[in-house]
Parts: C-alpha cells; sequence; structure tokens
C-alpha cells in the first residue's frame, strides 16, 4: 500500500497542479485534458520505445494549441511568455546543468539580446544615415521610419553573435576560478550591465545617439517580420505563439544534440571532475567558453523576442533578481535534465507571471492583511525552493533518468547495436 | 605700499589668478593624461588578452609530434627523458632534480615512502604541475611547458591514486571521454550531426565498449553509473579510459591500491599483458612491493623528492639506502652490524 502511495503520489499532485495552472491560464477544457493524459502517458512509457510517438503527439498537441483559443489576450499571452522563458532556462542550462559553471550574471545576455532587438529593429537610433534610417529586408511598413530596422532573422543572427561574445567575455575572467567564486565574477557581470543599461541613455555614441534607452527604455520596438510572413500584429498573438514553440524546439534540439556530443560528453566531465577532464584530453578553456557562448546565445535569442514582444527594451528589466529566477527554474527542474528544466521554466514562469500577479495578489488582504502578495515574490520562491530541497533535491525530473536511459540505448541506439553486432 | 611689499594689488590677484589657472590646468592635464593611459592601458590590454585568447584556443595540437619510427620501436628513444626536475611548494621542495627516463616497451616503477613526491612526479609529467626547474621530454619533444589536455594528445594517459571517474556518467561515457582528444566534432558539427560525425561517434562508443571488454568489465555494467560500480570494477573503468585516448606511454599512479593479494597478482599479469598487446610503455606508482618486483624491468626509489636508488627490482631491493628510507635508519644499522 505504502508502495502505491510512494509510487503514485507525487503523479497525482502533479496531475493535480497541472490542472490548476491549466485552469488559471485558462487553457481550452479539452487540450487540458489531452495534456494531462500526455503527460501520463509519457511519464508511465518515458522509457520505452513508444516514448518518440509521445514526444510527436505532445508536438502536434503543441502546435494546435493557440487554435483553441482566443487569439489576442489570455491563455496565448501567458504562454508566449512562459516559452520565452523555457528558451532562457534551456540555455542557462548548458552553463549550469552540463558544464557546472555557476552563472548568476544570465540577465546580461537577455539584456544583450534585448539591446540587439532594440537597436537594429526600432526607432531608436534616429538620426543614422542622416535621418533616413537602415532598413534590411523588412517590410513596406516600416522601411519609411528612421532608425535601423532589421529582419527579426537578421537581428537573431545579430543577437547570438553579440551574446556569444559577451559570454566568452564573461568567461574568460573566471576561467582559473573553480565553483563559488565563478558565481562572484558572473554576478558582478550582470551587476555591470544592469547599470550600463540603466544609465546608457548617458553615454553618446555621437550624432545625438546613446547606447540605451536607460529607464525610459526604447519602445515602441518593431514587431516580429520574418520573411514570406506580414508582420506579427500585437491583436493576434497566435503567430508569436508559434515562433516561440518554434524558439523552444530548435534550443531543445541543440540541447539534446549537443547532450550526447563529444561536446556535451566533455561538459559533463568538466563538472564531475575538472583535473580528471583536462588529464583525459578535455582542453578546459575552449571547452568552458563553449559553454558561456552557448548558453549566452539562447538568452540573447529569447530575449531578442521578449523584446519585440512586450515591445520595450526598459532598463528596469535587467535585475539581478531575474538571473536568480532563470536560476531557480532549472533548479526547481532538475539541473542538466533538459526535460526538467522544461518544466521548471514552465510552472516558476508561471508562478511569477500569471499567480502572483493576477490571482493571488489579493490574497492577504482578504484575510485583513494589509500588503499586496507581489511584494512578497522572492519570499514565495525562496518559499517554494526550500520546499523542494526537502522534498525533492534532485529537481522535478532529475537528470539521473537519462543515466539510465542511456544504458538501454547502448542497445537500442540508430545504426549500430552494439549488444547484438559484438557478441 | 607697493615699493615694500614687492606686488602691487594687482599683480597679487594676477599671480592668484595664474597660480589658480595653472592648478586647473594641472589638474585637467593630469586628468587628461589619466584619461588617456587609461584609454591606452584598456586598449593594450584587450589586444593582450584576445591575442592570448587567439592563441590559447587555436594553439596547434602537433598530435603527430612522435615520429612513427619511434613509436614502432626502431629507434632505441626513450619515451621520457626528464633532466634536473624539481617541483616546489613554497618552501618544501617536493621533487628535487630527479633525472629519469622511460625506455621503449619497458614497465618501470617509481617507488618511495609516502610523500616522497611520487604523486608529484606523476603530476607533472601529465601537465598538472609545471615543473620549478628542469626539462621534460617525450620522445625528445620538450612538453614542459604544455597544458594536460595536449600532453594527453601527445600519448600520455594516467589514472588517478584516489579514483577520479566522471561519477554521474556511465561506465561507457567515461570511457568515450578518455577519446577526447582522438575525435574530431566540433559545435556545428554535433548540432547538425553530419554523417562524419554520426560515424565517429559510432567508432567512438564501439571502441569504449572494446577497452571495457578489454579491461574485464561485465557487459552488463557497460551503462551503470560510474558511482555505483564496484570498486574493483571502477579500478577497471579507469585503465580503460586511459587506455581509450590510444597513449604510448600509460601512468598508473597506485593501481592495486585496496586490492586483495590475488587481485593485485592478476592485476600484475595484466600489467604486462596491456605491454605486449598495445606495445605501451607503462609508469607504475606502487605501494605493494610484490607487484612492484613481479612486474617492473627497472624501479627507481625516490625519498624526500630525491632519487636514492635505481636499478634492476632485485638490486634495488638490497639497497642499503632504500632500506633505511622505508625501515628507518637504526634497524639497517643493526641489518649491517
Amino acid at each position: 500500500m505504502s508502495e502505491v502511495v510512494r509510487r503514485f503520489a507525487p503523479a497525482a499532485v502533479g496531475v493535480a497542479v497541472a490542472l490548476y495552472i491549466f485552469d488559471q491560464i485558462e487553457m481550452d477544457p479539452f487540450m487540458a485534458f489531452i495534456a494531462v493524459a500526455l503527460g501520463v502517458a509519457a511519464w508511465l512509457l518515458a522509457d520505452t520505445t513508444y516514448a518518440r510517438w509521445i514526444g510527436i503527439a505532445i508536438l502536434v498537441w503543441a502546435i494546435l494549441l493557440p487554435l483553441f483559443h482566443d487569439e489576442g489576450q489570455g491563455f496565448i499571452d501567458d504562454a508566449n511568455i512562459m516559452l520565452a522563458y523555457v528558451v532562457m532556462a534551456l540555455g542557462l542550462n548548458i552553463v549550469v546543468g552540463f558544464a557546472g559553471l555557476l552563472d548568476l550574471g544570465y540577465v546580461a545576455f537577455f539584456a544583450f539580446g534585448a539591446f540587439s532587438m532594440g537597436w537594429f529593429g526600432s526607432s531608436f537610433f534616429a538620426n543614422v544615415n542622416g535621418g533616413e534610417g537602415i532598413h534590411i529586408f523588412v517590410a513596406e511598413r516600416l522601411s519609411e521610419q528612421p532608425g535601423i530596422h532589421a529582419n527579426f532573422l537578421v537581428v537573431v543572427v545579430a543577437a547570438v553573435a553579440i551574446t556569444a561574445l559577451a559570454g566568452v567575455l564573461i568567461g574568460l575572467p573566471t576561467l582559473r576560478l573553480r565553483g563559488d567564486y565563478i558565481a562572484i565574477v558572473t554576478l558582478a557581470f550582470g551587476e555591470i550591465i544592469g547599470r550600463v543599461a540603466i544609465n546608457g541613455d548617458e553615454i553618446g555614441l555621437g550624432n545625438g545617439e546613446t547606447l540605451t534607452g536607460g529607464r525610459q527604455g526604447i519602445t515602441p520596438v518593431d514587431k516580429i517580420d520574418l520573411p514570406f510572413l506580414e508582420v506579427f500584429q500585437s491583436l493576434n498573438l497566435r503567430p508569436w505563439y508559434w515562433t516561440a514553440l518554434a524558439m523552444v524546439l530548435v534550443v531543445l534540439f541543440v540541447n539534446f544534440r549537443l547532450r550526447d556530443s563529444r561536446l556535451g560528453r566533455a561538459w559533463i566531465a568538466l563538472r564531475e571532475d575538472e583535473v580528471a577532464a583536462a588529464s583525459m584530453g578535455v582542453p578546459l578553456v575552449k571547452t568552458k567558453l563553449l559553454a558561456y557562448a552557448t548558453g549566452a546565445a539562447f538568452g540573447g535569442i529569447s530575449g531578442a523576442f521578449l523584446a519585440s514582444y512586450v515591445n520595450t527594451v526598459n532598463a528596469d528589466q535587467f535585475q539581478f533578481s531575474f538571473s536568480i529566477f532563470v536560476l531557480a527554474m532549472i533548479i526547481l527542474g532538475g539541473l542538466g535534465s533538459i526535460w526538467g528544466v522544461v518544466l521548471g521554466g514552465l510552472v516558476l514562469a508561471f508562478i511569477i507571471n500569471t499567480f502572483i500577479p493576477d490571482i493571488a495578489r489579493g490574497w492577504p488582504r482578504d484575510i485583513g492583511l494589509d500588503f499586496d502578495l507581489t511584494e512578497l515574490s522572492f519570499g514565495i520562491f525562496g518559499f517554494l525552493l526550500v520546499i523542494m530541497m526537502i522534498l525533492r533535491p534532485e529537481g522535478l525530473i532529475p537528470e539521473r533518468r537519462r543515466q539510465l536511459e542511456l544504458a538501454e540505448h547502448v542497445g537500442t541506439g540508430e545504426g549500430t547495436d552494439l549488444y547484438e553486432t559484438r557478441v | 605700499m607697493s615699493e615694500r611689499g614687492g606686488f602691487t594689488l594687482v599683480e597679487k590677484l594676477q599671480l592668484a589668478l595664474g597660480a589658480l589657472v595653472f592648478a586647473v590646468m594641472a589638474i585637467l592635464f593630469v586628468q587628461i593624461a589619466a584619461l588617456l593611459l587609461a584609454v591606452v592601458l584598456i586598449g593594450l590590454s584587450g589586444v593582450l588578452g584576445l591575442t592570448w585568447l587567439w592563441r590559447r584556443v587555436t594553439r596547434r595540437r602537433n598530435t603527430r609530434v612522435v615520429s612513427a619510427a619511434a613509436v614502432a620501436g626502431e629507434t632505441d628513444q626513450s619515451v621520457i627523458e626528464c633532466e634536473d626536475v624539481s617541483k616546489v611548494f613554497g618552501g618544501l621542495v617536493a621533487v628535487d632534480s630527479v633525472a629519469f627516463s622511460i625506455p621503449q616497451r619497458s614497465i618501470v616503477s617509481i617507488i618511495g615512502p609516502n610523500g616522497a613526491g611520487k604523486t608529484t612526479f606523476f603530476n607533472m609529467l601529465t601537465g598538472l604541475y609545471k615543473p620549478t626547474t628542469g626539462t621534460l621530454r617525450y620522445y625528445g619533444v620538450d612538453i614542459t611547458e604544455e597544458r594536460p589536455d595536449v600532453i594527453t594528445s601527445y600519448g600520455i594517459a594516467r589514472t588517478f591514486q584516489n579514483i577520479r571517474l566522471f561519477a554521474t556518467m556511465s561506465a561507457l561515457e567515461n570511457v568515450m571521454v578518455g577519446q577526447h582528444a582522438r575525435m574530431k566534432a566540433g559545435l556545428f558539427g554535433s548540432i547538425l550531426r553530419t554523417p562524419g560525425v554520426r560515424r565517429e561517434e559510432n567508432a567512438v562508443r564501439e571502441k569504449a565498449a572494446e577497452m571495457l571488454e578489454y579491461v574485464g568489465l561485465k557487459r552488463e555494467t557497460f551503462g551503470q553509473l560510474a558511482i555505483n560500480l564496484s570498486y574493483g570494477d571502477q579500478r577497471r573503468v579507469e585503465v580503460a579510459r586511459a587506455l581509450a585516448s590510444d597513449p604510448n606511454l600509460l601512468l598508473l599512479d597506485e593501481p592495486t591500491a585496496g586490492m586483495n593479494p590475488q587481485e593485485s597478482a592478476r592485476f600484475t599479469e595484466f600489467v604486462k599483458k596491456v605491454r605486449d598487446d598495445k606495445g605501451i610503455s607503462i609508469l607504475l606508482i606502487e605501494h605493494d612491493m610484490k607487484v612492484v618486483m613481479g612486474v617492473s624491468e627497472r624501479v627507481t626509489v625516490l625519498d624526500h623528492g630525491q632519487k636514492i636508488a635505481e636499478g634492476q627490482p632485485h638490486e634495488v631491493r638490497k639497497d642499503p639506502r632504500v632500506i633505511e628510507a622505508y625501515l628507518g635508519k637504526r634497524e639497517s644499522e643493526e641489518q649491517h652490524a
């Protein structure tokens, strides 16, 4: 009896929490039902050959999802933000989860990504090119406006380049450090970028331009403009959703591919034992810098998306607390576990974005207390993490699973079948 | 008042103004100079930093450093040759002017009491420590300043005294990491998983399984996490991981620690087998005299960082200084008396 309880209680709690979240973000009941069914199926069949079909089913479900909802507000709005946060969590997971380099300045990469969008996709640099503006593959409507306006794909490429470079820069001073000391350096880096973002409106670039918009921010920012598609609108959020979903899929794909590659093994080896890794031929400098650069690039992509989506690049977005927020996602989900990080990202994004500001905000007042729950959001985070550490320190979906999976992967992997061919 | 006081009021004012202007100029000048200096310094350090980074990242891995003839044993060049190698930690001389060499295809041991500097010597050979003085040569190539991973790519592999496997990776993955230096797949190749990368990955996985089988691990345990393996199996995986990097020289740091006599004896046979199968040289650090005497062709004895004896096992065993180092002075005096 107790065995049954121990095995199924977490699943039951998971289903209950999922249903609650689905209800609160106004997910269509039918889709919510399917989601729970798929989740349970995934939980039961994760290690079998059916896993691939479940993956495909989840993908189809996710693609169809927005068609069941109002296109302008509500569910899709929440979902878009959640997906963007998941991209960021997956990026940080490479640095912290795989390579074991505790990065407390991840917000810097969000900032670089957002500023790429602000610089290359708005009228912020109003005086460039004699006030005519520079336009790179953009729609008719934008080509009259001053400032630099680039196609979203161009912006993403720029964001990836800039953030990867920033990742290498932050990596350099930490190369000789280990553990907590890396955390301190990266924390300082995040703070520096945040300060520069705030005070950047005083930094002139000549020609009357400034580096950032400071606290006023850069606004409006161009809507996403993809080739062969119409420019996205703020009244129809479905294209945004599909773009965010595509980003998540790409980042997931890259995560999986890298994890099961030479580089991913080197990262995990580095995390486990730096000395042994170096002695086995893993070049420490190159491997660490690649981890920083790759992780940062994902933050940059997500930052560019969010800047366009929320229509502003505002220095107040880039606070230290955001780094902690993303870190909390991957700790909650399970360090180094890709699916765990996705889940942790979704749950925490829901909590910070919907639950606290929209739902639980008035609870203290309802029971006669004179404060607002948003003032306590970090207290709630801390509380959640403490509870997590006590009940399930390895995260919602721990990484160890993958190791067990891998044990079977040796036999069932595509290409050569080791057990069969070698006996 | 002008005649006696020297300066008129106007002149004094002018002087004061002059001094003020001078002071302001000086401050401004200092500031401008400081600014210029700062710009120059930042620029310079940036350029230097970037060049340093570029050098470090793009440093050519000269994996073909060893001539094929040397590896094939056609020349009688030593695998390793050390001259006057010392390592000083603060005031402690851990290794003191040791000269040492390893002939081709030989099994050589370093023995000595605890704290004699054996492991420090190992760490210098594998690039984890830089020697304070002296040079290390590998097939005649100076490797004194090389990074550990470069040295591994040259063909020197090691195990550790206290097992250092990658705990949350499976046995198979551990051995796959051992082949890192022999692989080519880069970031983008890994993401796209090009046919070349896929082929390489399969080959590496197969070779890892082969190595694990070679060291005698059971197939069922290949997928287990390293941390869950039994002690003996962990030792085996460590040897397999080192062998996977195709070394010309294998360094084993106290490989039989914690083994019972039968296991040690079996291990002795295994070491000989590895040497004969792979045609490589092996350097052992060992405490177990039975193993040392049974397997080594030459023994070097370190004590307090100094080489006190070297030679065939049976010679070394009789050396009075060795006996003294191991058993203490009085007893050795009694023996001589």
